[in-house]
């Protein structure tokens, strides 16, 4: 898919460790997981709001389009 | 093998045991004359018409069987709380085509086997078209299936939805 996380990129900007971003976003560590790395299909506006707020940031950080090939 | 498994097998051999020992049986080729089915002169005519429709007979019902034993196995894997599962879906193309198939041959194939039964022997057989039902389910089941299959790709973005 052409839409990158890089949720990952901001964690580590903001020195947060997935355990301390699910407890913050009230989300399990799966569904955090399954968002790292790239397999989600959608996100809910909501869930964007919240890892916004605990990683003080836009949502273009954490996601961005590269265009394929 | 679970319960249903085992079932279906001893159906599905069955079966297929009880059309091949009818095969041998000429008493069984005289009771299908009485019962409208002209086998019984055919058979005394020439062999291989015989061996052609039974063969077609065993063939039908060989794919019943099948079919019996993959609604069984359906029945064994379908779990009613989470009713979406790729193997439901696979099963249930499987019996689609398999009533395909059966159509194919108990429709198509016997038709194509009067004309040339009537055009070299002059015996003529009732048309059988009993088996153009199976064509309907099919397109029943395989509409299902693709029900089933649009069904799973929702249940997965949905679980893949953050």
């Amino acid at each position: 898919m052409p839409i990158i996380v890089n949720l990952d990129v901001m964690m580590a900007k903001r020195k947060m460790s997935l355990n301390e971003l699910s407890e913050k976003v009230d989300l399990t560590l799966s569904n955090l997981s399954i968002l790292k790395t790239g397999k989600a299909k959608a996100i809910r506006f909501s869930t964007l709001d919240v890892i916004c707020k605990v990683l003080d940031c836009q949502p273009g950080d954490i996601l961005e389009y590269v265009k394929k090939g | 093998m679970g319960k249903f498994e085992v079932a279906g097998c001893r159906y599905a051999i069955a079966a297929v045991a009880d059309t091949r020992s009818k095969f041998y049986n000429p008493d069984w080729a005289k009771r299908t004359y009485e019962a409208d089915l002209n086998i019984f002169s055919i058979r005394e005519h020439n062999i291989g018409f015989y061996v052609y429709a039974m063969c077609l007979t065993i063939a039908v019902s060989a794919l019943k069987a099948l079919i019996w034993y993959v609604v069984f196995e359906l029945l064994s894997k379908l779990k009613l709380q989470t009713p979406f599962s790729m193997e439901v879906e696979i099963k249930l193309e499987r019996i689609a085509y398999l009533l395909l198939a059966v159509w194919i041959v108990s429709s198509i194939f016997w038709k194509i086997y009067i004309y040339y039964l009537l055009k070299s022997t002059g015996i003529q057989l009732p048309t059988n078209n009993s088996g153009d039902e199976n064509l309907f389910m099919a397109g029943i089941i395989y509409i299902i299936s693709q029900v089933f299959k649009r069904g799973i790709e929702i249940q997965e973005e949905n679980q893949l939805t953050v």
